[in-house]
C-alpha cells in the first residue's frame, strides 16, 4: 500500500467516526469514565455467577452507573445473587461502591482514606457502605486503550485494603456452593478481579496472582 | 504516517493514543525500552483507536444487555443509564444505548489493519 493511498483511508476512518461521534457532554463524559466498559465487564460476570450455579434476578427497570461512587442504597437498582443452597441466605450485586477499607478496622481513620472505590461488587450486605469483610466478590474496570503499570499498582493497593495474605483458602463464593471451587491466598477470601481491554494487560498478571488478584482481558 | 494519525487522534479527542511513549517494546538484553517500529507503530495505534471506540460503540451496549438478559431468570434491566451524581433523578442521567453504532467504523479500521499488517508500507 503506497503512503497517499493509506492516508486516504486512514481519512475515511476518522471523518467517519468525527461524523457519529456524540455532541452531548454528559453522554461523552459517560463513555470516557468508561460506563459502557463497565456494563459489558458486569455481563460477563453475572455469565461466571450463573455458571458457578447461583441465580441471578433483578430488581429495579433501570442498571444506573454513577459518575461518583457511594454507599450502597437498597433503593437503588441491583442484582440479587442466591447462591447454589439458598439457605446460606443471599448477596447483593452494586456498581459504583465505595468500601471501608482494613487498614480502617486497625486504626482510626478519618481521613480520605476510610474508603476505595470497586467498580462492580457482590456483597453482604444491601445498606451503607460495606466493610472489607462484606465483600465477597470485586471488580475493577479498566477500559483504557493502553493498559499502563499504574493500572497494577491500584489494583495491589485495593486489595492490601480488601483482605491480608493467607494460604489459600476456598473463596468466600465457593464456600457458599460456587462450583467449581476456587482457592484465595486472602482473608477474607473475597475474589478480586480485573478486567481490561487492552491484551498488554496480560503481561502484568504473575505478580498479582500471589495476592488473589484475577486478570480478565475483556475487549468488546 | 504516523504524524498524520497521531494528528487525526488528537482531532478525534482522542489525544492520549497519540503520545509515543504507549508504543514501545523492552530490549531483550538491556530491559530498555524503544519505540516500536514505524510499522508496528502505526498498526499499534490502530488497534488502540480500535479499543478506544469499542467502548463507545452500541455494539457494545447491545452485546451486553443481550448477554444480562440471556442468564437473568426474573426482572431483567430493561435499560442502562449513566447518573452523573449518586442522587440525581434519572431525568438528568443518560441513557447509554444512546451511544453511536460505530461498528462501520470499527469494521473499516480493522480492514485498514490487516491491510497493512499483510503489505509493505513504502513510507511511514
Amino acid at each position: 500500500m503506497d503512503r497517499a493511498t493509506a492516508i486516504s483511508e486512514i481519512d475515511k476512518v476518522f471523518s467517519a467516526y468525527r461524523r457519529l461521534r456524540p455532541s452531548d457532554k454528559r453522554l461523552l463524559k459517560a463513555l470516557k469514565d468508561g460506563k459502557l466498559y463497565e456494563l459489558y465487564v458486569l455481563s460477563f460476570v453475572i455469565v461466571d455467577l450463573v455458571k458457578r450455579g447461583f441465580r441471578v434476578t433483578f430488581q429495579g427497570h433501570t442498571l444506573k452507573f454513577k459518575g461518583s461512587p457511594g454507599r450502597i442504597k437498597r433503593s437503588d437498582p441491583h442484582f440479587v445473587i442466591v447462591p447454589p443452597n439458598p439457605a446460606v441466605g443471599r448477596f447483593w450485586l452494586f456498581v459504583d461502591i465505595e468500601f471501608e477499607t482494613l487498614g480502617s478496622k486497625q486504626i482510626s481513620v478519618s481521613d480520605n482514606s476510610l474508603r476505595h472505590e470497586i467498580d462492580i461488587v457482590v456483597v453482604s450486605v444491601d445498606n451503607g457502605y460495606p466493610k472489607n469483610s462484606d465483600i465477597i466478590l470485586g471488580v475493577e474496570c479498566k477500559a483504557v486503550a493502553n493498559f499502563s503499570k499504574s493500572i497494577l499498582k491500584e489494583v495491589l493497593g485495593v486489595r492490601r485494603e480488601l483482605s491480608l495474605l493467607q494460604s489459600p483458602t476456598p473463596s468466600l463464593l465457593s464456600a457458599f456452593g460456587g462450583k467449581p471451587s476456587l482457592s484465595i491466598p486472602a482473608d477474607p477470601a473475597s475474589e478480586y478481579w480485573l478486567a481490561y481491554i487492552d491484551p498488554a494487560g496480560n503481561s502484568y498478571r504473575e505478580s498479582p496472582g500471589a495476592f488473589g488478584i484475577e486478570f480478565k482481558h475483556l475487549q468488546p | 504516517m504516523i504524524d498524520a494519525v497521531e494528528a487525526r487522534l488528537i482531532e478525534a479527542g482522542a489525544a492520549e493514543l497519540a503520545d509515543e511513549t504507549n508504543y514501545v517494546s523492552a530490549d531483550e538484553n538491556t530491559g530498555e525500552e524503544r519505540l516500536l517500529d514505524p510499522k508496528h507503530r502505526l498498526i499499534a495505534m490502530l488497534q488502540a483507536f480500535d479499543r478506544y471506540l469499542a467502548v463507545r460503540d452500541n455494539a457494545t451496549y447491545q452485546n451486553a444487555m443481550g448477554r444480562i438478559r440471556q442468564n437473568i431468570r426474573e426482572g431483567s434491566p430493561e435499560r442502562a443509564m449513566f447518573v452523573p451524581v449518586a442522587d440525581a433523578v434519572e431525568s438528568v442521567g443518560y441513557d447509554l444505548s444512546s451511544a453511536p453504532d460505530l461498528s462501520e467504523v470499527r469494521l473499516s479500521l480493522r480492514r485498514l489493519e490487516e491491510q497493512l499488517r499483510e503489505e509493505p508500507l513504502e513510507s511511514s
